[in-house]
């Protein structure tokens, strides 16, 4: 890969009828980069995801890939915020089917080890989706989403609907396939504790506009807190 | 290939799931059933025809009406941004429906055809020539329709419009109407030449005298493509491709 990053956004701004969702955005993801993308409801979170996965076409600016754009998807996987499944497949199906379409080939039995020792999905497999829970909905999305360890994993709202263990196992989970496959992360989320522990990058979205864009360690070194933080740039 | 299978299999699982399927098996019954009643006591194979044909178009139209609701479904639903983003091509998508509908429609006439070979032999021989014929007419009409359908998905103004959903449903039926006449001209041509398969002059006659243009249906089925090009355009003004 020639380019340093995954991921950059260079002054994008997008308009929904008259009303201007993004405001010249700018960013960047680096390989192996965790990033939290944090912002109220309505700042513009899912339409840079939609802008970033081609859903929508930005109205200026440049979005460019780390990698072929022939191939966004074989790169880039995501976990949308709604829990969009044909549930009328069972788990084990809908994980083997779309594992299938993003990498042509059968999906091992290892990796469903793998995910069980975080999620314990095992049992849940044989049994058709919409017989889950919105929790075990949640798990076997993010399952599917991380599943073939894309360069580029995007997690709309990942905690979503999870107990509190099954989120300290979603941290760990990411934490892991981070060390291990090397895949990068952004995640969208409210969950700003959570974030704090995973990310290495925070990236604050007001109105339209980036706020803030600072690693972790700056903002630890400088002895701020996500909570705080947040508080104080969305007051000021 | 095997996306586009794996997709079809996902359909049939979804259709049996919601019963759609069992519906279409049951009116199929249905008609048989009827007609042999019909057939046994009046020994008219015009009404015969004329139920077996009914049930062959039917078919046709319940595949497509669900085709149509499908690709509906797969938007409303999130489904389609799903497979986008999970590498599935749009080809493989259209290939994947059209499977679908192919294969259905072979079981159900296969079905219909092994009901009807006790009753009468030539009856059993001219649904399963529709066989051949069907396998290559849904593939000629079932791919560009699903293509048709998908395009209206993707340019929609307004994914809850009612009124656009009813035009996706009018679509599949307009679809029909296109073509069932042309189905059944070139089925009844097939059936009526299968004995005299070397004489290719009584072929010629009958291809003639069977292929005749319904100018009513010419007409409707251009007005139909007239308001679906205006629709198309002012659809294509209001959303962005996808």
């Amino acid at each position: 890969m020639s380019q340093d990053y995954l991921l950059s956004l260079n002054g994008v701004y997008k308009k929904f009828n008259k009303e201007e969702v993004l405001k010249g955005i700018s960013f960047t993801i680096k390989k192996g980069e965790i990033v939290g993308y944090i912002g109220n409801n309505g700042a513009g979170k899912t339409t840079t995801v939609n802008l970033i996965l081609q859903f929508l076409k930005p109205d200026r600016g440049e979005i460019n890939y780390g990698f072929n754009d022939r191939d966004l998807f074989s790169n880039l996987s995501h976990l949308p915020e709604e829990n969009l499944f044909p549930d009328f497949l069972s788990g084990k199906d809908f994980l083997n089917y779309f594992y299938y379409f993003k990498t042509r080939t059968p999906l091992p039995d290892h990796l469903i080890d793998f995910f069980d020792s975080f999620f314990e999905i095992k049992g849940y497999l044989p049994k058709k989706i919409k017989s889950y829970s919105k929790g075990m909905k949640r798990k076997i999305g993010i399952v599917n989403a991380i599943l073939p360890f894309s360069n580029l994993i995007i997690l709309d709202e990942p905690f979503e609907g999870l107990d509190p263990s099954s989120q300290i196992a979603l941290l760990k989970l990411i934490k892991e396939v981070n060390e291990k496959y090397g895949s990068s992360f952004f995640i969208s989320s409210h969950i700003l504790s959570n974030l704090e522990e995973l990310c290495h990058r925070i990236i604050f979205l007001k109105k339209g506009k980036i706020e803030l864009n600072e690693k972790m360690e700056d903002l630890e070194k400088r002895g701020l807190k996500l909570k705080n933080l947040f508080e104080g740039l969305n007051n000021g | 290939m095997k996306t586009s299978l794996l997709l079809a299999k996902m359909e049939l699982k979804k259709s049996v799931n919601s019963n759609r399927l069992w519906v279409i098996i049951t009116i199929n019954l249905f008609v048989v059933v009827f007609a042999y009643f019909k057939v046994l006591k009046v020994h008219n194979r015009i009404t015969f025809d004329f139920l077996l044909n009914s049930l062959l178009m039917l078919n046709g139209i319940n595949l497509l009406f669900i085709n149509a609701n499908l690709v509906w479904e797969d938007f409303s639903q999130g489904i389609f941004k799903l497979l986008k983003t999970s590498n599935v091509k749009i080809k493989e998508y259209i290939l994947g429906k059209t499977f679908f509908v192919v294969f259905v429609n072979l079981a159900l006439l296969f079905m219909v055809s092994v009901l009807i070979f006790p009753l009468n032999l030539g009856h059993f021989l001219y649904y399963l020539s529709n066989l051949l014929f069907l396998l290559f007419y849904l593939f000629l009409i079932s791919f560009p329709a699903t293509l048709f359908l998908l395009l209206l998905s993707l340019y929609l103004p307004n994914y809850s419009n009612s009124l656009v959903y009813f035009l996706l449903i009018f679509g599949s039926v307009f679809l029909e109407e296109l073509t069932s006449g042309l189905w059944n001209k070139v089925a009844r041509y097939f059936s009526m030449a299968l004995p005299n398969l070397f004489k290719v002059g009584y072929k010629l006659k009958e291809f003639i005298l069977y292929g005749k243009v319904n100018y009513y249906l010419v007409l409707y089925c251009l007005l139909l493509a007239f308001a679906y090009f205006v629709f198309l355009l002012f659809a294509l003004k209001k959303r962005r491709v996808i």
